[in-house]
């Protein structure tokens, strides 16, 4: 195994997120904030991208990426795929460890 | 010299797992079959004849990515009671969405990262969710980091499996100019006379993404590169468009701007593409770059692009992205042939999960969230034995049910260990293990199991100061200013219960092993009944 020294930053509601390169959405919102990420895991709120458009927890993170939370009601969740639809959140079973 | 990949041989598809498989209900591509045929609706004029340039033509490009073994069609907070994706739910959009365009024939290409991530695939190391593909369609996945979680031997039997080419342009033998025998980099798929290059890439991240040893004899090159090597090979080919599909993510924002790995790459990109499906983020991509369109459709089978290209009689390329569709069950009739397969495998999975991993010979219970307990120190040490290093740290919280005397199930431990956690080794100053480990004593008794170490703790010390001592299995105390190797799960090293100290390793290399694969690898080693260790590692001083 190769070592892994790479940390990346990222933003989640403007706070400035260093992490390894490797971790997921997840990971960086958890360590912005704890009560955030059960937040998130609860639904009571959203992780999305600078557009504005909910992101997986699962996913990859970029170095600079900005991520914000908002209220799940704030999103336009019409299911007709029209592309000016707001896209739903991708939450995750995991529950707070 | 130039090696070329021109159309896939023909060749059998045996599934080792379930049901034969049975005549593809879509059309077939030529890069599967090896067959120069015409079929379908007419999508260029040139009648069918791949030589001499076409005076227009047109194609409609359907794409996922990182549907991640998603079979399942699935509720989420957003939907309420509403079912959202699963192969059968998407196989229902694909046949719509290949409907509305069969002026232009249908071309479906996954951006890689199909088979990890839930428990119908991957107690079938992906199997599962390469036959469903098969019945789907796919006319061409690029390979993904995830793709090789359980090693090149399986990758290959999948795509043996595979109707598809799995493309992967990028990735090299180490230390040579040769592509694995497993891979190619590029397919020309011919449908209703139309001929579409698809060169797959994947993310350069991909070593420090998966199992590291997976990949040891593996490089991931430049994409950009790759994609100037391999383009020209491809419209040489006849091609008449270009595709580019890429496990490689981009987040955007609101003006449309986006950046990422596979924004830098296509930018550097200087040979001429038509369209690009990305992946890895997980996120919606929505721009253009060079003037090609550039998508990505979320994750999980949730959502799905479609995209046209247009080539008029003077040979101008135009490309749009037409939409990225929500695959939202109770919008459309789930594709029933599917639904029988997916079912095949969900109670092949269900059996599964009864299989009989170990016998305790005692109870493991788990009184309370603090404390030390055997079940604890049983999950520690399968993780430091997964991965040989000194010691291992486990947090309780990630404990989440007890264990019967008697026979233990697949089931049971997926109970017990439910998050899908994935081992990092961490290379962690002794000041900041100390620092790990004053942190587990914060509350009432400690909050982590350990394997490789004893600690010894003043409980009635104030917060902070209660580690008296700390010592290895050999012996040898800890020392702030020495090194050790640690294992945490990737929820712990990125900080999480409050376990800071351990993003401060100078390296934390991600192993790719999921706990409770190694639990079940550990308890399954062990000789039986199991008998649990007995000793407390925790030891509180005065008491």
């Amino acid at each position: 195994m190769s070592p892994v020294l790479s940390r990346i930053h990222v933003f989640i509601d403007d706070d400035a997120v260093t992490i390894w390169s490797w971790a997921r959405v997840r990971h960086a919102l958890n360590w912005h904030s704890e009560e955030a990420y059960r937040d998130v895991l609860s639904g009571h709120k959203v992780v999305c991208d600078a557009a504005g458009h909910p992101v997986d927890l699962d996913g990859a993170l970029e170095d600079g990426v900005r991520l914000h939370l908002e209220d799940p009601e704030r999103l336009h969740l019409d299911g007709t795929g029209s592309p000016h639809a707001r896209e739903p959140r991708y939450p995750h079973p995991k529950d707070p460890q | 010299m130039t090696r070329r990949f021109p159309l896939r041989p023909a060749r059998d598809v045996r599934l080792p797992w379930g049901p034969p498989a049975r005549a593809r209900r879509y059309l077939p591509s030529i890069a599967a079959l090896g067959l120069a045929v015409t079929i379908g609706c007419p999508g260029s004029n040139r009648a069918g004849s791949a030589s001499g340039p076409p005076e227009s033509a047109c194609a409609t490009i359907l794409s996922t990515n990182d549907t991640h073994g998603r079979l399942l069609a699935a509720t989420y907070g957003f939907s309420g009671e509403r079912l959202v994706g699963g192969s059968a739910v998407l196989g229902g959009y694909l046949h719509d969405a290949r409907t509305e365009s069969s002026e232009c024939p249908a071309f479906l290409v996954s951006a890689g990262d199909a088979m990890q991530g839930t428990l119908i695939s991957n107690l079938t190391d992906g199997v599962s969710t390469i036959a469903v593909m098969n019945e789907l369609g796919y006319d061409a996945l690029a390979i993904g980091n995830h793709e090789f979680d359980w090693g090149v031997d399986v990758l290959r039997d999948r795509i043996e499996q595979s109707a598809f080419p799995f493309l992967g342009a990028n990735i090299y033998e180490r230390g040579t100019d040769e592509h694995p025998d497993w891979t190619q980099p590029y397919a020309i798929l011919e449908r209703g006379g139309v001929r579409v290059g698809v060169v797959g890439l994947t993310t350069r991240s991909t070593p420090t993404t998966t199992m590291p040893a997976n990949v040891a004899e593996l490089e991931f090159r430049s994409i950009a590169d790759a994609l100037d090597r391999y383009i020209p090979e491809v419209r040489a080919q006849g091609a008449d468009f270009v595709v580019v599909v890429m496990h490689a993510g981009a987040f955007c924002d609101s003006a449309g701007v986006c950046h990422g790995e596979a924004m830098d790459e296509l930018n550097a990109t200087r040979e001429r593409f038509d369209y690009a499906v990305t992946g890895h983020t997980h996120s919606r991509v929505e721009t253009t770059i060079h003037g090609a369109p550039v998508v990505q459709s979320f994750a999980n089978s949730t959502a799905f692009g479609i995209g046209r290209l247009r080539r008029d009689a003077e040979g101008n390329v135009e490309g749009e992205l037409i939409e990225i569709r929500q695959t939202y069950a109770d919008k459309i009739e789930s594709d029933a042939d599917i639904t029988a397969l997916v079912e095949q495998y969900r109670e092949t999975a269900a059996a599964q999960m009864e299989r009989v991993v170990a016998t305790l010979a005692v109870p493991l219970d788990k009184p309370s969230r603090q404390g030390e307990f055997a079940l604890g120190r049983v999950i520690a040490d399968a993780q430091r034995d997964a991965t040989g290093t000194q010691i291992a740290v486990m947090n309780n919280g990630g404990i989440r049910r007890s264990l019967p005397a008697g026979p233990v199930t697949y089931n049971d431990l997926f109970e017990l260990q439910p998050f899908g956690n994935t081992l990092v080794v961490l290379d962690l100053p002794g000041e900041l293990l100390i620092e790990t480990l004053e942190h587990a004593l914060d509350d009432e008794g400690p909050d982590a199991h350990l394997s490789g170490m004893t600690v010894m703790y003043d409980p009635a010390a104030s917060r902070g100061r209660r580690v008296r001592e700390a010592r290895l299995a050999s012996g040898d105390q800890i020392q702030p200013d020495r090194s050790y190797s640690v294992t945490a799960n990737d929820f712990m090293a990125t900080g999480g219960s409050g376990y800071r100290a351990l993003m401060g390793a100078t390296s934390a290399t991600m192993t790719g092993i999921v706990d409770l694969e190694a639990l079940v690898r550990y308890l399954e080693a062990r000789p039986q009944p199991i008998q649990p260790p007995v000793m407390d590692r925790w030891q509180p001083i005065g008491r």
